[in-house]
């Protein structure tokens, strides 16, 4: 099992465990056993005097594992007393009240009757959602490889594996960690991170937060014996937000919460972006792998976006992501570049030049390349001014640059390829 | 009447499905921001000056996670101490911590000049289209030495504030 890096700890813990070295350290004593559990807590936020504000769920790697007990012990303790419970809404013996639901009542009152919307689920909607629910511990099955539960610490979501098709390797979101599940059909061998299970066991390693994204495919396995495997990109990447993350809050903390950092524009003049406009963004960014080609609608390797509910996602060819974490250079690059994107300044920019392209007869075809021909210099601008930003911030940090010829695409830091706009 | 009820009612339904699906935000007036394609990892054509580039490289990544790593701590260290007088227990925490962000720069910088080294020694030797990435390898390099200065005196001048 891979323990978490501090970085990774501290931010799953809440900035609690700065200064901490291993997973096992003092910050996890509110997650022994009570009723709310080690990962339901906001104790990280205010435990080991850090001045970072808390990031996530509080979680620490040994929470994890005490909360997963837990699921194990009330499971197997649930399904032994499966007792139904007339009338407990949780309950799959829940009479047929139709009326119940996301629905209104009014609109039910009103078309409730139509078997349009009597097929709907939503309809139906307690029933639906507790038809497989044990009424003692809320675990509902929402697939045939899917299940989810509320227990004493939390909660659990249980996957297979995106891309896997091995069943013996689950996914666990585990309050918002995302581990990996590898299930043995062997007595455990007494290490102290194996949890038994009807005479089996599991073991479990970090692969990343939910907030981060799904994970398109599974990260590769350890091997079981010594050995440090190659890290997954998506984990890679993950973990180098993480400490671009970390680096962003530091220097922020150290600077009053605000840092300027200045940078060239494509006219040769300088400009500034406060990181503490960044570091939110960073904060709500995620990366998720793909395998679509995007070169017919993108005219790149993917595409950065604000969803609606206010984060920021880079959906990238995975091909291009293995490349991109080849070195932390070009990851870094990727990372800062990408969330640089969504920077008010580069957006107006960006916005600018799209309009003037369009505004002269050109069309987001050509805007962007995806005819056939290459990107209009309304986007390599765009990219140029967003590279700059980008080495700007990487150098503020402390971080590797990239150099110029290792970024593919034509984009240059410089923006040296056309004149001022 | 029930039939223009009815087509309300759809409506509704329709939107109710509708707004639950998450989509990307002003997707349809703002422009794509599409990722910028990745170049293949870069080798010299001659493998034993490969070696030597990638071993450098090597050096500089560990380099700069040692400096990383130092540099967290010290703006950690720094923010501790503000406000703080010299010699103060956060204010020498803070100092030992920039100390330590110095020497750490000191390994970086010995690591970053090797690989500029390397690169103008063989700069004759290399064709155009290396030369050009050559080039971007040793400007890179500069811009890590002179950015990590800059670091390094900004933590410097936070100490003495």
């Amino acid at each position: 099992m891979r323990l978490l890096t501090s970085y990774e700890l501290d931010l799953v813990a809440g900035g609690a465990m700065t200064g901490s070295t291993n997973g096992t350290g003092g910050g996890d004593d509110g997650g022994s056993g009570g009723s709310t559990g080690g990962g339901s807590t906001g104790g990280g936020s205010t435990g080991g005097g850090s001045t970072m504000p808390p990031l996530t769920t509080p979680m620490l790697w040994q929470g994890a594992l005490e909360n997963l007990q837990q699921f194990f012990d009330q499971a197997e303790n649930s399904i032994n007393n499966y007792e139904p419970r007339q009338g407990d809404q949780n309950s799959n013996y829940d009479d047929d009240r139709a009326d119940y639901g996301p629905f209104s009542s009014m609109f039910m009152e009103m078309w409730g009757f139509l078997p349009s919307v009597q097929r709907n689920p939503a309809a139906h909607y307690w029933d639906y959602l507790t038809e497989n629910v044990d009424p003692e511990f809320l675990f509902e099955t929402s697939s045939v490889s899917g299940v989810s539960a509320q227990f004493s610490g939390g909660n659990v979501a249980i996957t297979s594996m995106p891309g896997s098709s091995d069943s013996n390797i689950m996914l666990y979101n585990v309050n918002g960690l995302l581990l990996r599940g590898v299930w043995h059909d062997a007595p455990p061998s007494g290490n102290a991170d194996e949890i038994e299970v009807n005479g089996g066991h599991w073991t479990f390693d970090f692969i990343g937060l939910a907030s981060d994204g799904m994970p398109a495919a599974p990260p590769p396995l350890a091997p079981s014996s010594a050995g440090t495997p190659a890290p997954d990109p998506l984990v890679k990447a993950a973990a180098q937000q993480v400490e671009i993350l970390s680096k962003v809050d530091a220097l922020l903390a150290a600077n009053g919460g605000h840092f300027l950092i200045s940078y060239k524009t494509s006219s040769g003049a300088m400009d500034t972006i406060d990181l503490a406009e960044f570091r939110p963004i960073l904060a709500r960014y995620s990366i998720v792998g793909s395998d679509e080609n995007f070169g017919p609608t993108t005219g790149g390797a993917g595409q950065v976006v604000k969803l609606a509910d206010g984060s920021y996602r880079t959906t990238i060819e995975n091909d291009d992501l293995a490349k991109y974490s080849s070195s932390p250079a070009l990851l870094n690059f990727l990372i800062i570049h990408e969330v640089s994107h969504n920077l008010a300044k580069a957006l107006s920019y960006t916005q600018s030049m799209y309009d003037g392209w369009k505004s002269s007869g050109g069309t987001d075809q050509n805007y962007t390349g995806t005819n056939g021909t290459n990107g209009s210099p309304a986007l390599y601008r765009s990219e140029a001014y967003v590279n700059n930003i980008a080495k700007s911030i990487a150098i503020a940090l402390g971080l590797p640059v990239a150099p110029e010829g290792s970024i593919g695409g034509g984009y240059s830091y410089s923006g040296k390829f056309y004149s001022a706009p | 009447m029930l039939k223009t009820a009815y087509r309300a009612g759809l409506i509704y339904f329709l939107c109710v499905l509708i707004s639950a699906v998450p989509s990307p935000v002003g997707a349809k007036e703002a422009p794509i921001a599409p990722i910028p394609v990745a170049s293949p990892e870069f080798h010299f054509s001659d493998a034993a000056l490969d070696e030597a580039y990638q071993q450098a490289n090597r050096t500089v990544d560990s380099a700069y996670e040692e400096f990383g790593d130092a540099s967290d701590a010290g703006y950690r260290a720094l923010a501790s101490a503000r406000g703080q007088k010299i010699n103060t227990a956060a204010w020498s925490k803070a100092r030992d911590s920039v100390l330590n962000v110095l020497r750490c720069r000191a390994i970086l910088v010995d690591a970053l000049n090797g690989r500029i080294s390397l690169m103008q020694k063989v700069k004759p030797a290399v064709g155009l289209t290396e030369l050009s990435m050559l080039e971007s390898i040793v400007s890179a390099s500069e811009e890590g030495v002179n950015g990590t200065n800059e670091i390094a005196i900004n933590m410097l001048t936070a100490l003495v504030k």
